[in-house]
Parts: C-alpha cells; sequence; structure tokens
C-alpha cells in the first residue's frame, strides 16, 4: 500500500488488486480477468492495451460493475479513494442495484462506449438523455438542468448545442453522438473517466479530433483517465502510464516513454513491430504468429508461450510467470526478466515441438 | 405528421375496396342462395309451403336481381351507412349491430384491459429475472396458455361452474333480468355471467402479452443503451419501465392493429358455446344461412377495422419513435 | 469434432490447435447441438412422434372399431378396468364386470346394473374387431380386449354408442393429418409465389402483395367460417377432408409468402448473389443454389409454427360442424356432440379429445421454438 500524501490524501484514485473476473457459459467458464492489478492516479492518464478478447474492457466495466451475467467478479478488490480520500471504499463490495453504487456511476466515474452508433436511446433527444444524467445525480430544477447540459454540449465543442438537445441520436452523425456519449459524461465532473475504444468506430477524421478533445477536456477538468484501446497511436497520444494486457493478465506496466523505448514483455515487442514506422524502409510487417487462443481455453504456463518467439520449453509451458519490477516504475511478468531463475534464455522458436510458417 | 397520416389514409382506400368486394362475393359464393337454404330449412320443420312460393321469395329479397346490380345497390347505401336488411331476421343490419355492440364491446374490452394488464407486468418481471424460478414458472405457464383453444376452455369452465354452483352460466344475463332495467343486481348478474368467458379468454391472450413482452424485453435489456444509463447511474426501476419497456412496446402497438377488429370477432367460437349475444355468434348463423348483407357487413367492418387498426397503430409507432417520424 | 461441411487448414488456425479442442462444427450439427438443449423441443417432439404413431396404430390402440356402436350402451360413463373387486380382493390382472342395461319401469330412464358374479379379465394382444393399418395390413390383435357381455369404455361413449377411446384415436388420424396437408399446400403456394415475388418484383410482385394485404386483413377465423361454408355438403368425407385443409392453407399461405419475400428480397443483395448473377448463373440456379437453401430452415421454421393453428382451425370448424362430416372423424367433430351444454353437463367425458388437441398444440409449439432457436445457429 502505497503512503499517504499530504493532508491524508491517498495519491491513487482507483487501486485494482487482483480482480477476477469470470463468465460462466455453458461451454464453460471463462476467466476474462485474471488477477489484474492496477492503479490510477489523480488527474492521471492510464493506457489499457491489448487485443481484442484480452480482457481489457471487462476490467473497464467491472470497475462500475457494469458485467453481465453470466459475467461476474470473483475475487479482488477495486479500491476508489474518491470520496473516502484516505481509507478508500471497495467497489466490488458493493450491491450492483445499490443506491451507494448508482451515486459512483456517472458521478464519481463515468464511462464512455465504442459504439456511438447504438450506446444512446433512440426513443428519447439528445437533451433529455444529458439532463437525465445531471437530473440523477444533482440537486438542480429541470431548467438548471438544461442549462448544464447545453454548457456541457458547448464544452464538448458541439455546434448550436441548444439546437442540438433537440435532436434524436438517429439524426447525428457518428462523431456527433461520440461527443454526446462524452457530454453525457462529463456532465456531472466526474473524477474518473473510463473511454472503452472511444474511436474505434469512426473514421480517421473523427477520431482525431475526439482524441484531441478528450486530452483538452482532461486538461481542463483536471479528471483522471483510464483509456482503453487496441491501438498503440492512440495510447501514445493519450495516455501517460500503460498496462499491457494479454488473456486476461496484466503482462507490462509501465510509463510510455519508457514502453515505447524499451519494450520487454516478448508480446509487447511483437505488438511494436507490427506497426509500421515512418523513415523505416518498406518491408514485410511482422505479425505475430497464430491466433489469440479463446480466453476460455487459456494455455497452461505463461498464456503467450505458443506464440512467443523466446518460449523457454519445461518453464513457459508449465509455470505461469508473476510481474516483477525489472527497474523503477518498469514491471514484467516473464521469465526472460527473472533474475532468480537458472533457466536458460532460449531465443529462437526451437523450443516448439510444431512450427508453422508466418503468414 | 398530418402529412403522414393523410399519406397513409389515402394508400389504404383501394384495399378498403378490394376488401368491400371480397367480402360481399365471399358470402355470395356458395351454391344456392338464402331462399334455397331458407326452404331447406322449412322442410325441415315439416313446412312445404315455402317451396313454392321460391320465386316469390325470391324476388321478395330481391335475390332475383344479378350480383353485380345488388352489390352497387348495397355498396351505395353501406357507404352512407345503411348496411341493408338481414334476411333471416328481417331487420336491418345496422339495428342487430346496435344491440349486440355494448355487450361485445363490454367483454372483449375487459379481456383486452385484463391480459394487458396482467401480461406486461409479468412479463416485465420475467425478463428483469431472467431463468430465475419464477422466471421458469412463467414461461412453461405461458406456453401451456397459448396452447390452450378459449373455446375448449370455456366448455371446461362450464362443467367446473356447474358442480361448483350447479348453474350452467351461458349467455350473459338470466331469465328473469333479461327485461329489466338496469339495477346493481342486474349488472352483479352480468358480471357472474362474464366470469368464464372472461376467464377463458384471458388465459391465451395473457399468455401471448407475456411472451412477446418477455422476448422484446429481453432483446432490449441486451442492447449497448442499457449500459450507456446504468454507466450514467439511473436508477434500474427507470432504466427498465421509462426505457427499456418503452422500446420494447414496438411489436405490441403494432399488434394493436389486429385488437381493433378483435373486439368484434375475437372468442367467436367461445361466443358460440356459450351462447352471448355478441356480433361474434350472430356472423355464424348469418354465414351458415348466406344471409349475405349481414354476414358481409360483419366481415366487411372486420377487414375496415383491421386496416384502421393497422393505421392507428402506425400512427402511435410513429408518435412513439422519432425514426419513424422523421423518414 | 469434425462432422461434415468444411474443415480449416491448420496452418490458419494455427499451430497449437487441433481439431479436438477448436470444434469445428457443421451448422447442421451446430442446429441439431441446440435444438438438444431444449428440453421442452425435446419432449414435444417425442409427445408428437407418440401421438402419430397411435395415430398410424389407431385400430390397435383402441379396442373397438370406428363404426362399432354398442346399443345397449349409449352415452355411458367410462367403464374402467378395476383390481380390487367387490369383495376387496386384489387381483394384478385388471378386470371388468358385465354390465346389464335395463330401463326402469318407473323412470323409464336406462340403468346399469353390474353383474359382480363373474370377472371378465383383460386379455391384452387378444383378437378383436379386425381393422387394417395404413390401408393394407389387415389384422385384429388389440392392445387390450374384453370378452362380451363384459365392456370396456376407458373414456366412455357417445349417444350412439361408440367408444370415445377407440375413437380419438382414429380422429387423430384426421386432426394430426389436416395440419400437415395444409402447410404443405401454404409452404408450397407461399414460398412459389415469395420467391418469385421478392426475386423477380415487378408487377406480379405488386399484383401478389395486395392480394395478401386482403387475404390477411382478415382475421383467421371469421374466415374460415366463410371459406368453409363454401364447400358444397354434397362432397363427399374425402373431399371434404382436403377442401378444409385447402381452406386452411389459403387464409395461412399470405403470411409465409410475405416472410419467404422478405428473405429474398434481402438476400437477393447480398454479395453472392450478385456475384453469381455476374457469373451469369441462371435464374433458375440463382434460386435453387443460392436462395432456396439459405432460406428453407427459416421457411419450415415458419411452417412448424403454423401447424398449431391449422390443426386449431380444423378443430374449431368440425366442433361448429362445417369441418369434417360423418363416416370420418375428427378431434373437432367428437368434440362436436358437447357444443351443447346440456348434453355437455350430463356426460363431460365428451371433452377429453380436447385433452389431446391442447397436447398436440402445445407439443408443435414446443417444437417450433426450438426449431426456431436451432434454425438460427450463431444467435448468442
Amino acid at each position: 500500500m502505497a503512503l499517504l500524501g499530504e493532508n491524508g490524501m491517498h495519491p491513487n484514485l482507483l487501486e485494482i488488486t487482483d480482480l477476477k473476473t469470470r463468465f460462466f457459459t455453458e461451454q464453460g467458464v471463462v476467466p476474462a480477468v485474471d488477477g489484474v492489478s492496477l492503479q490510477i492516479k489523480r488527474g492521471g492518464a492510464l493506457g489499457l492495451l491489448g487485443e481484442s478478447g484480452c480482457g481489457k474492457s471487462v476490467t473497464g466495466y467491472s470497475i462500475l460493475r457494469l458485467v453481465r451475467p453470466p459475467g461476474r467478479i470473483v475475487g479482488g478488490e477495486i479500491r476508489y479513494y474518491g470520496r473516502e480520500t484516505s481509507r478508500g471504499e471497495d467497489l466490488t463490495a458493493l450491491d450492483e442495484r445499490s443506491e451507494e453504487l448508482r451515486q459512483v456511476r456517472g458521478a464519481e466515474i463515468a464511462m464512455i462506449f465504442q459504439e456511438p452508433m447504438t450506446s444512446l436511446d433512440p426513443l428519447f433527444s439528445v437533451g433529455s438523455q444529458i439532463m437525465e444524467a445531471i437530473l440523477y445525480h444533482q440537486d438542480v430544477t429541470k431548467s438548471e438542468a438544461r442549462k448544464i447540459a447545453i454548457e456541457t454540449l458547448d464544452r464538448v465543442r458541439m455546434p448550436q448545442p441548444a439546437d442540438v438537445m433537440k435532436n434524436y441520436p438517429h439524426q447525428l452523425s457518428g462523431g456527433m453522438r461520440q461527443r454526446v456519449m462524452i457530454a453525457i459524461a462529463l456532465s456531472c465532473q466526474p473524477k474518473l473517466l473510463i473511454a472503452d475504444e472511444p474511436t474505434t468506430a469512426l473514421d480517421v477524421t473523427t477520431e482525431a479530433q475526439i482524441l484531441e478533445l478528450m486530452r483538452e477536456l482532461q486538461d481542463e477538468l483536471g479528471m483522471a483517465i483510464l483509456f482503453i484501446t487496441h491501438d498503440l497511436g492512440v495510447i501514445a497520444e493519450m495516455a501517460e502510464d500503460v498496462a499491457v494486457m494479454y488473456l486476461g493478465k496484466v503482462v507490462e506496466r509501465s510509463d510510455i516513454e519508457t514502453l515505447f523505448a524499451d519494450p520487454q514483455h516478448p508480446y509487447t515487442q511483437a505488438l511494436m513491430q507490427s506497426i509500421p514506422k515512418i523513415g523505416q524502409k518498406a518491408g514485410r510487417l511482422e505479425a505475430i504468429r497464430g491466433m489469440v487462443p479463446s480466453p476460455g481455453n487459456v494455455p497452461a504456463g505463461c498464456p503467450f508461450h505458443p506464440r512467443c518467439n523466446s518460449a523457454i520449453s519445461g518453464l513457459c509451458d508449465t509455470k505461469a510467470p508473476q510481474l516483477q519490477q525489472t527497474r523503477a516504475g518498469h514491471w514484467v511478468s516473464c521469465f526472460l526478466y527473472d533474475d532468480g531463475s537458472n533457466a536458460k534464455i532460449v531465443t529462437q522458436n526451437n523450443s516448439l515441438d510444431r512450427k508453422t510458417p508466418l503468414p | 405528421m398530418a402529412q403522414y397520416i393523410l399519406r397513409r389514409v389515402i394508400a389504404i382506400l383501394p384495399t378498403l375496396f378490394l376488401i368491400t368486394i371480397f367480402g360481399f362475393l365471399v358470402m355470395e359464393a356458395p351454391a344456392g342462395d338464402f331462399v334455397t337454404s331458407y326452404i331447406v330449412r322449412q322442410y325441415g320443420h315439416g313446412n312445404t309451403e315455402a317451396a313454392r312460393i321460391e320465386d316469390e321469395l325470391r324476388s321478395f329479397f330481391a335475390l332475383d336481381r344479378p350480383v353485380y346490380e345488388r352489390f352497387v345497390t348495397w355498396l351505395a347505401r353501406f357507404a352512407q351507412g345503411d348496411f341493408g336488411d338481414s334476411f333471416d331476421l328481417r331487420r336491418p343490419v345496422r339495428d342487430i349491430l346496435n344491440d349486440r355492440i355494448g355487450l361485445t364491446l363490454t367483454i372483449s374490452l375487459a379481456t383486452f384491459a385484463i391480459s394487458w394488464g396482467i401480461g406486461i407486468p409479468l412479463g416485465v418481471y420475467s425478463a428483469t429475472h431472467q431463468y430465475s424460478k419464477t422466471d421458469n414458472f412463467l414461461t412453461t405457464v405461458t406456453f401451456v396458455g397459448l396452447g390452450l383453444p378459449d373455446f375448449l376452455l370455456a366448455l371446461a369452465f362450464l362443467i367446473l361452474g356447474w358442480q361448483l354452483t350447479g348453474e350452467v352460466l351461458t349467455g350473459l344475463q338470466s331469465v328473469e333480468f333479461l327485461d329489466q332495467p338496469w339495477s346493481p343486481a342486474k349488472l352483479l348478474d352480468l358480471i357472474k355471467h362474464m366470469v368464464i368467458p372472461v376467464c377463458a379468454v384471458v388465459i391465451t391472450g395473457t399468455a401471448w402479452v407475456m411472451r412477446v413482452m418477455r422476448g422484446n424485453l429481453l432483446d432490449q435489456l441486451g442492447r449497448d443503451y442499457i449500459i450507456t444509463l446504468r454507466a450514467k447511474g439511473v436508477p434500474e426501476r427507470v432504466i427498465i419501465w421509462k426505457h427499456a419497456v418503452k422500446n420494447s412496446l414496438h411489436p405490441l402497438i403494432a399488434a394493436l392493429g389486429q385488437t381493433l377488429a378483435w373486439l368484434i370477432n375475437g372468442f367467436t367460437i367461445t361466443s358460440i358455446v356459450l351462447e352471448l349475444p355478441t356480433i361474434q355468434s350472430v356472423y355464424l348463423n348469418a354465414t351458415l344461412q348466406q344471409d349475405v348483407y349481414l354476414a358481409g357487413t360483419i366481415l366487411i367492418l372486420i377487414g375496415f377495422l383491421v386496416l384502421i387498426g393497422t393505421l392507428l397503430a402506425d400512427i402511435i409507432l410513429a408518435w412513439m419513435d422519432p425514426r419513424i417520424r422523421y423518414e | 469434432m469434425v462432422a461434415t461441411g468444411d474443415t480449416m487448414p491448420d496452418s490458419l488456425i494455427g499451430p497449437d490447435f487441433d481439431a479436438a479442442e477448436t470444434e469445428v462444427i457443421s451448422v447442421r450439427r451446430l442446429m441439431w447441438l441446440r435444438f438438444k438443449r431444449n428440453r421442452l423441443a425435446l419432449i414435444g417432439s417425442i409427445v408428437l412422434v407418440l401421438m402419430y404413431l397411435a395415430a398410424v396404430f389407431a385400430g390397435f390402440i383402441g379396442p373397438y372399431g370406428l363404426r362399432e356402436t354398442h346399443e345397449k350402451f349409449p352415452a355411458s360413463a367410462p367403464l374402467l378396468p378395476r383390481f380390487i373387486d367387490d369383495e376387496g380382493n386384489f387381483s394384478l390382472r385388471p378386470f371388468v364386470y358385465a354390465m346389464e342395461s335395463k330401463v326402469d319401469t318407473k323412470t323409464f330412464k336406462r340403468v346399469l346394473t353390474s353383474n359382480t358374479e363373474v370377472k371378465h379379465y383383460l386379455h391384452f394382444f387378444a383378437r378383436g374387431t379386425p381393422y387394417t393399418i395404413l390401408g393394407f395390413i389387415q389384422t385384429d390383435i388389440h392392445l387390450f380386449h374384453v370378452n362380451e357381455p363384459a365392456k370396456v369404455f376407458l373414456l366412455g361413449t357417445d349417444k350412439q354408442g361408440r367408444d370415445l377411446f377407440s375413437r380419438i384415436f382414429y380422429g387423430a388420424q384426421v386432426s394430426l393429418t389436416v395440419g400437415l396437408v395444409g402447410v404443405s399446400l401454404s409452404l408450397i403456394f407461399g414460398t412459389l409465389i415469395g420467391i418469385a415475388g421478392g426475386y423477380f418484383g415487378g408487377l406480379f410482385d405488386d399484383v401478389s402483395q395486395r392480394v395478401i394485404e386482403v387475404l390477411i386483413s382478415f382475421p383467421q377465423i371469421p374466415l374460415w367460417l366463410a371459406l368453409a361454408a363454401l364447400i358444397p355438403p354434397t362432397w363427399t368425407s374425402a373431399q371434404r377432408f382436403f377442401a378444409i385443409s385447402i381452406v386452411l392453407s389459403l387464409v395461412n399461405w399470405g403470411g409465409l409468402s410475405r416472410q419467404v419475400r422478405g428473405m429474398v428480397y434481402a438476400l437477393r443483395e447480398e454479395d453472392y448473389v450478385i456475384a453469381a448473377r455476374y457469373a451469369s448463373a441462371s435464374n433458375w440456379r440463382i434460386i435453387t443454389k443460392h436462395l432456396l437453401p439459405n432460406t428453407l430452415s427459416h421457411i419450415l421454421v415458419i411452417a412448424t409454427i403454423s401447424i398449431p393453428a391449422m390443426i386449431l382451425g380444423e378443430t374449431a370448424l368440425s366442433f361448429l360442424g362445417l369441418g369434417i362430416q360423418p363416416p370420418m372423424t375428427s378431434w373437432g367433430l367428437l368434440l362436436n356432440q358437447a357444443q351443447h351444454t346440456r348434453v355437455l353437463i350430463q356426460q363431460p367425458w365428451l371433452l377429453t379429445p380436447a385433452l389431446f388437441v391442447v397436447a398436440t398444440i402445445i407439443s408443435f409449439n414446443f417444437l417450433g421454438d426450438g426449431l426456431r432457436d436451432a434454425a438460427d445457429p450463431f444467435a448468442n
């Protein structure tokens, strides 16, 4: 546990410890989030990076307790220091339908989603959907709520906010709808914003505008952001700290500069190699070998070992590595950096029984 | 909106006309006519007189005129609200319908209100407690309910009622109240007689409403916007009733189109079995006796009500759903 | 395990996934798995199989023939086999007492008294009234039988003294097939017109759509009544059976046709259909190779779902005397005797065919529901 800062405030806004979220499907139990620990600083921006299906979105949903059945949080702690600034409170201990949790949702921690096209109720005007958030959290009259809603729309750089209030979702473009979603999220001035791939469904120009907007708003409002994405470019733009997830586990964690300068986990390294770089000679881009196994079928040992070029036979396929600090603030979960072990480092894929040529 | 309604009204006019022709022709189509079947029935009662004056009878009812001529004459009067006279009952069709519409609507509106009033909340409960014991129970009951034809249920209830009370509760009024003015005792008697038909029809109706409501609400509860609502801290009760239920009413409102016509043609066979003085029970006899104007008028009115109901349902949907309103 | 259909080449799946782990399953097998999971649908299918078997072997199951009358036992209450005699002795083999029917000289009512002196044991797989199965197998073996003068009426008799239990299974032959024949007819009509309208569009589509619109403007029951009244009363029982099937399908095909048209309309714009057209495939080929297979499972589901309504339609029409006519019988016609409340109250057993109607409808509903879920195996 970190030391308390000045005036007894905990330096982190949110601490996730050993979070386990599982989906109990008919085909078996899927450990979508398997022992994830994360810290988000007050006003900080943490990026959560990973391929689809790695559990990054489920982690985000778990914080606000939005995981739907058959999914369920089965272990760990999500300690929020926004209200009880020194002691914090465990969000996993709250009942899903409780008033305490309802007061956290939207007011303390807000969330925006991947699909702006379907994330708004089609039958209600944009204005009423923003005002709804305000009216359930603030002690204001309807006309005051309307004023706040228009201000918030203005703040997300919506042209003619008063007119847009009367519009229905289907009348707006994807970028506009995502602005509305951000306005809903910001209307109650939350201390943490969880952004779950907010630009994935948008075209590139709109994506740039929305990212720009979010960065400005973070500066203006001083809120913390948890930015969930599969896009290294987006993470570079948005995050101060990064956690890389693979099959429900955090495999590497550090600040953004370190991660880009010296990625240590073979998975992170492979991810970095799979994006084109300006100035590099044209050639074939490296793709990661094989496919992500289904989360219901996680390989034994290190989950990445079947696709890893540096896997150590007899070790990586039997034992699961733990997150270890390799330098100050840089954590990696890989036996390659396990100084206590006597395992030999194998650099090429000679440890695999069966090989397939790279595509 | 006004333009939308106008456009829709103009669009149904040709269909209305086709329905009129169809309704009239279906009633005219069987071999023979009312006089033929009348003579057969009189013969059955030992009356041979009717057969002798067959031609006179036919000209009395104007059945000696060609079909198209009778159709045009009748249609012209139909447009003015005069539906012609019933051959069998020797009364204007309009009066017959007027006599029966009150009780017909009393029963059908009561069943409609009860089945929607019970079906919607139960459907919502079932969907919001999916896979719970109550949900499994309700879903099974729904299935059974949908498989129980109302007229067979009515018969079963009739036997049950007789064994419990010793009374055979057919019709809607006991004999002693038939010509009495309305009084609390008469009203009570009416309610007593309504129990069997209403219960029989309500079971299937409720099962249907519940099933539709549950299915659609489950679909809506799985949508993305529900997550948004939860994420912004809206109470679950409001999410369900204000947002999800409103979004899942679509097919129920679309079904309202059929409901309008159902008010005068639902539970036809139950009406016949229980000898209820409704429009439905007069329709069967009229069909069998080729009482063309009476049966045809009812059939055409039913067709009209379906079209008007569909139009009304579309207008309500447009009013509720901005996506349709602004198309 | 790999059943039928295509499997992916190993290189695409990746090195560490053999077929056993990833289970490449054919669509048909996936449908079966989903269907099997729905327990109610499975129960429904079992009940239906039993019902249809019982209809085929009606003569075997019922102790008496379709038209066999027992003059001395009109409107008799069920005469059930018993295991305990009047002296309280238990017998493992069920037996009946012979009944004697007398007319009371004072009240002029028929009174049945049982002769408790002789026990008539039930014979299983015994010879009785001759009958034919499927029209060509002649036999006289019955599931159970009791020697004269004793009678066994599990569900009582009607006013002509015919055994209701035996007649219910003969009725099943009609009631269970009329829906299938009706559905087959509306499948043919509906699919042909739906596919033609959806694929070619144009005037044919406009006209057929308008006709369907008028047809479905009328609720089923009034239309059934009106159309059934069209059937000439002089027609034979068999002609009537087909006429009733046609009436049922006439009212039903419109809705089916609309759904098929909608699906074809959507599929027409699919890439693979457009590709086939660019490859100058004939319309016939596109329809039979691309459109039909892709709509078939949905069409069959819609058809299954509409069977209960047809069975109910036949029941309702025959119940009102507008449907099947003697000497044939059907569940609806058997129930026809229960239509008059005074009769019904004195002979409530006349309502038992209703239980068979209800069981059949519920089973078809279960089956249709299971098929609908299974037809969309990629949902969830």
